[in-house]
């Protein structure tokens, strides 16, 4: 009787294996999935994804292009330092920073030179990068991950680029300064821990 | 009681999905279109194809043989692969997908013979990296040959693509920023891949 029980006990782990597998994000579909939902569901990666888009839209025709160029392979450098377990001081921070800067920019309508842009932008990938590099390793299927991110995060620059076109119309301006400052509102509060 | 040939035969049919599952694509789908999906299933087969048909779009009509040139390599590499097994094929892979991708962001022609020795390369490799060591004999040619299919297919319709997007100024910046996406992904992997080893 002992050895029938322990025969089903055995018998149960290898379904309930079975199950929690199918469960984990493991595989290609999972693993991409994984990675598409990960800047989407954090708000601070949300909202500066959304930045970067706008203000290529504010800065105009080259920009519009280069910044969202620029990030992802910058990204993908600090994604790199993050799989190596190089620290960077303060990740978080500089997420919530990125917020701020990138949004007050848009908001205060400030156009520095396209090489400032892209290194101001270029800075601010590396902790999104980091962020994201540190996660990668527990992914079951890392390239599926990887794609799934970055593609979500250019989704992410395209919602900001599409936003900003309203730049446009003269209200439309307004309402893209409007966003910008909401954006670096909310880079204030995962500052302080409000949001 | 359970006899012990029936607690093996149960303990094994449990386990039996696992490992069907771990060879094939799809299960219950035959080794053709097995092997048409193949290309499209291996994340770094599909990434490098893609992102080779539309650099070789960008760069006009007159590089357009090596589209060509991809497909009649691939051949010779799946023939390889039919008498050896190679390892370590996916990182020389995710190394071509970064120059590829840092190529078609930057829109640059390195030379006029750049994208046909990236064909050759391509299309070797891929074919090689296509090893299906569970099938035998016909079974293993019917997957061949649709795995061959798949590439067509996959290479052409990703230059086909690109070729359209020269038409706009929004969709050729679209392609540039796809390649700083691929690029992106195969670094990442290739990092991840060089420290997993270290450790």
């Amino acid at each position: 009787m002992k050895k029938m029980s322990g025969y089903f006990l055995l018998c149960l782990s290898i379904i309930i294996g079975s199950t929690a597998s199918a469960h984990d994000g493991s595989g290609i579909a999972g693993g991409f999935f994984s990675g598409f939902m990960h800047p989407i569901l954090g708000w601070d990666h949300v909202v500066a994804m959304i930045a970067v888009g706008l203000w290529g839209a504010f800065l105009g025709a080259s920009a519009i292009w280069i910044l969202p160029v620029v990030f992802p392979m910058v990204m993908a450098f600090g994604g790199a330092l993050g799989v190596a377990g190089v620290p960077i001081p303060a990740v978080e921070t500089g997420i919530a920073v990125s917020a701020v800067v990138l949004g007050g920019m848009v908001a205060f309508a400030l156009r520095p030179p396209l090489w400032i842009a892209a290194i101001i932008v270029g800075a601010f990938a590396i902790f999104h990068g980091h962020a994201h590099g540190t996660e990668l390793p527990d992914a079951a299927n890392p390239l599926a991950y990887s794609v799934g991110f970055v593609i979500a995060t250019g989704l992410l620059h395209a919602s900001g680029i599409i936003f900003g076109l309203l730049v446009r119309w003269p209200s439309g301006k307004t309402v893209v300064r409007a966003g910008g400052g909401l954006i670096a509102l909310a880079g204030v509060g995962f500052l302080t821990g409000i949001v | 009681m359970i006899s012990r040939t029936a607690r093996m035969l149960l303990t094994g049919g449990l386990l039996l999905p696992q490992i069907a599952f771990a060879h094939s694509p799809i299960e219950g789908m035959d080794n053709f279109y097995n092997g048409v999906l193949h290309p499209v299933l291996v994340p770094a087969h599909v990434l490098l194809l893609i992102i080779f048909g539309l650099y070789v779009s960008q760069r006009g009509p007159t590089h357009v043989s090596s589209i060509g040139i991809i497909i009649l390599a691939a051949f010779p590499g799946l023939i390889v692969s039919w008498f050896n097994v190679f390892d370590n094929l996916e990182t020389i892979l995710l190394i071509l997908s970064v120059v590829v991708g840092i190529a078609t962001a930057a829109n640059s022609t390195v030379s006029s013979y750049f994208p046909k020795m990236l064909a050759v390369a391509i299309g070797v490799l891929i074919g090689a990296d296509s090893t299906q060591t569970v099938l035998v004999g016909t079974e293993r040619l019917t997957f061949f040959l649709g795995c061959g299919l798949g590439i067509i297919l996959l290479v052409i319709f990703s230059w086909g693509l690109g070729d359209h997007a020269r038409n706009f100024t929004w969709t050729k910046v679209g392609v540039r920023v796809i390649g700083s996406w691929i690029t992106a992904s195969a670094i990442l992997v290739l990092v991840l891949t060089m420290f997993s080893r270290a450790t």
